[in-house]
């Protein structure tokens, strides 16, 4: 066993592309506090952009250099850079990329969650269709900030169930746990954006009028809120035919 | 034999690329152009590239193949479900009608704004063009025992790959970073033309 991983999940570690040069293991399954149910996260270097593998317990994301540098000074960076183990690393350049993440800039990342967060002001239109997507940024962005709130007040946290221990609200580990066997629903996404509210008040008003109008008319800004709007259409079906934006790196 | 059917691969959208090839096959006489499909998102005019396309069609001088992005787009209009057309990248093509912000319900202002040449011109392009012992269509397939297969679809870097049995023209026209090639390959020589993003003639 690998840091107390269960050979149960070890055993759904899918085949990996050869052209991974480093792996990192991340989120609870590194740091030592994963219950039964805990996913195993696993990052590997790339040298050219690969869609995220899901299979069973563990969640393989792929990242190239590049898109690893834009990581600094992010929340993902630092929860990297705090909490990642590396399991294997050919040329030392995974190491050399989480080395150089430093530290979170918070104001930056509430001034951006601000900014996606348009993308929630249009719900009559997009949430009878694009609920999931919507309620998976929502849990995003809330517990992305939430973290931030944590490092910003000197007491990084990277764990949910520490947060909703601290913050008194037990809903929470439930509500921002990354994987969701139940139905999406409104009242999750509703209690998720109200709590987002108290940290980053109200959002800005829908500019596009819906999320598809958002993805067509912000198409080729690389922007987060596009981002954000495409990641909403949702990840079925994935493969070579679909387009690629730029992943948020909070 | 001289050569008169020229095969051309995926444009996607690049209304000069498309330009340029058509230039550069003009000094060829009685020549029958196949495209193979794959001419909408990516670039950023897939409009003018179906217009021209579809005069060209019309004159009787071209034959315009279906390729997956086609497909998705007829799809998208059917089942009314723009999803999986917008994750493909289809956010050019729709920019490409409207020139303006597209209203929030972008299916309607879409429909609204869609030729009908074009949708007409969509619903009747053929998946394959079968003559002579070559065999064309969008997807690689194996095409054992029917001849010369000439396919789409799968990028193969900026030159095309030229067999003895098959050849694959999908050089990266309408997409991002250098831009890509477009290249038509014309038969029987299996010679082949391309131009760059911009248009112009390579070697």
């Amino acid at each position: 066993m690998v840091f107390g991983i269960p050979e149960t999940v070890v055993a759904q570690i899918p085949d990996l592309p050869g052209t991974v040069t480093g792996i990192l293991i991340y989120g609870s399954r590194a740091r030592g506090d994963a219950v039964a149910a805990s996913d195993l996260d696993l990052l590997a270097l790339v040298p050219v952009q690969l869609p995220s593998i899901n299979v069973g317990a563990v969640s393989e994301s792929f990242y190239t250099a590049a898109q690893l540098r834009t990581g600094i000074s992010s929340l993902f960076g630092a929860h990297l850079k705090r909490d990642g183990k590396i399991l294997r690393d050919d040329d030392g350049r995974l190491a050399a990329a989480i080395e150089s993440m430093g530290q979170v800039d918070t104001v930056r990342l509430f001034s951006r969650v601000r900014v996606m967060s348009e993308l929630f002001t249009a719900p009559d239109r997009d949430l009878p269709k694009y609920l999931p997507g919507l309620l998976r940024e929502a849990r995003y962005l809330l517990r992305s900030s939430l973290y931030a709130q944590a490092i910003a007040e000197g007491s990084p946290c990277f764990s949910v169930r520490e947060l909703a221990i601290r913050h008194g609200d037990s809903d929470l580990t439930r509500l921002l746990a990354s994987r969701h066997d139940e139905e999406p629903t409104v009242t999750d996404y509703v209690a998720c954006q109200s709590r987002l509210r108290e940290l980053i008040g109200e959002f800005p008003r829908s500019r596009h009028g819906s999320l598809e109008a958002t993805v067509v008319n912000e198409w080729g800004g690389d922007t987060d809120l596009l981002s954000m709007a495409f990641m909403a259409l949702g990840s079925s079906g994935g493969g070579s035919d679909y387009a690629e934006v730029e992943k948020i790196l909070l | 034999m001289t050569d008169h059917l020229a095969f051309i691969g995926d444009v996607h959208g690049n209304i000069c690329a498309l330009r340029g090839i058509l230039d550069a096959l003009a000094s060829y006489e009685d020549l029958h152009l196949v495209f193979l499909g794959d001419y909408l998102n990516k670039g950023a005019n897939p409009a003018e590239v179906l217009e021209l396309l579809l005069t060209r069609q019309r004159a009787g001088d071209a034959t315009l193949l279906a390729g997956n992005h086609e497909s998705a787009l007829l799809a998208a209009l059917d089942s009314a479900d723009l999803t999986s057309f917008l994750k493909m990248g289809g956010a050019t093509t729709i920019r490409s009608y409207l020139r303006r912000p597209v209203d929030p319900d972008v299916l309607q202002d879409f429909r609204d704004h869609l030729p009908a040449s074009h949708l007409a011109g969509l619903r009747s392009m053929p998946l394959v063009w079968e003559s002579e012992g070559v065999l064309a269509q969008h997807f690689p397939a194996n095409s054992a025992g029917r001849g010369f297969s000439i396919s789409a679809h799968v990028p193969v870097g900026l030159l095309p790959r030229i067999t003895a049995t098959s050849a694959q023209l999908d050089t990266g026209s309408g997409s991002s970073g250098d831009g890509g090639r477009l290249t038509a390959l014309l038969w029987p020589s299996c010679n082949y033309l391309q131009v760059d993003a911009a248009g112009r003639r390579m070697f």
